[in-house]
């Protein structure tokens, strides 16, 4: 995996999740990737070896769970479903 | 004949107008007296940009003397001269950065537009020459980690980051600069003046 990206299904739920994992992860905003097909353009990027303790931190923030989708981005452009 | 100038205890941009002063007048050896590294950057920028050579004698503390001295046969630039100035390719525009976030309305999600704004320009294949950043855009390359990260990938591949050094020390931000170079209105106004398209946010 070359990154992992969490988008949103509407920008509140994408700047709250920014608050929260901003003080634990070194996360960066990025537009929504164009092959990723929900409706907020702003997604959250964060390293590999956070995946697992940011799919954690997700599930304490207890966004309604239709609110979000965490992706893995492959070195070629593939994109997975972290679930 | 020279012209000395003291600018001792004066604030960022007194010295590079002091000197400025000096070039309009048609002086061609100026000798300033400054107590800050920023006030000899400025100058050495500002004497790059009229043709002076510079020479920089320190007194081992914190007094600089640069002298200035008219470039004869003028047609060497300071690029050809080797002297800095990175430029990125076929770039002719500049991004000024007015304000700590995009556009008018809720600040948060402003601050959110701006990172990714950073995000897509360094991930793109078209540069901008250069970016300044003054008024409260100047806590973007201070206190923003992400946009500090994007600025130094940008600067690493040419473009100029240029930080308005009146507005840091406003902002008391001045020692928090993680990617940059301090700058002044003269070289700021000059980088808007001399490409074909200023794209403001």
């Amino acid at each position: 995996m070359d990154f992992g990206v969490i988008a949103f299904s509407n920008t509140h739920s994408a700047m709250r999740t920014e608050r929260y994992l901003r003080e634990k992860f070194p996360i960066q905003m990025m537009p929504t990737l164009r092959n990723i097909a929900v409706t907020c353009g702003i997604s959250v990027r964060f390293r590999p070896r956070d995946a697992e303790g940011v799919a954690a931190a997700m599930r304490e923030l207890n966004l309604p769970r239709e609110d979000y989708q965490i992706y893995g981005v492959e070195y070629d452009g593939r994109i997975v479903d972290l679930k | 004949m020279s012209i000395q100038i003291d600018a001792r205890g004066q604030n960022c941009p007194i010295p590079v107008v002091k000197a400025k002063q000096a070039i309009d007048a048609g002086e061609r050896e100026i000798l300033v007296v400054v107590d800050n590294n920023t006030a000899v950057e400025n100058l050495q920028r500002l004497a790059d940009s009229h043709d002076f050579r510079t020479t920089v004698e320190s007194d081992g503390g914190s007094i600089y003397r640069v002298s200035f001295v008219k470039a004869e046969g003028v047609e060497l630039s300071a690029r050809e001269l080797g002297a800095a100035e990175p430029a990125a390719p076929n770039s002719d525009w500049t991004v000024l950065v007015g304000a700590d976030m995009m556009g008018r309305g809720d600040p948060e999600l402003g601050r959110s537009l701006i990172k990714m704004y950073f995000y897509t320009l360094a991930q793109g294949g078209e540069l901008p020459a250069s970016i300044v950043f003054l008024n409260a855009g100047v806590k973007l390359p201070t206190l923003d980690d992400q946009i500090a990260e994007h600025l130094r990938a940008l600067a690493a591949r040419g473009v100029e980051i240029l930080v308005c050094g009146t507005c840091l020390n406003f902002y008391s931000l001045t020692d928090r600069l993680q990617v940059g170079t301090v700058s002044n209105m003269y070289d700021i106004s000059q980088r808007m003046q001399r490409v074909g398209k200023v794209i403001s946010l």
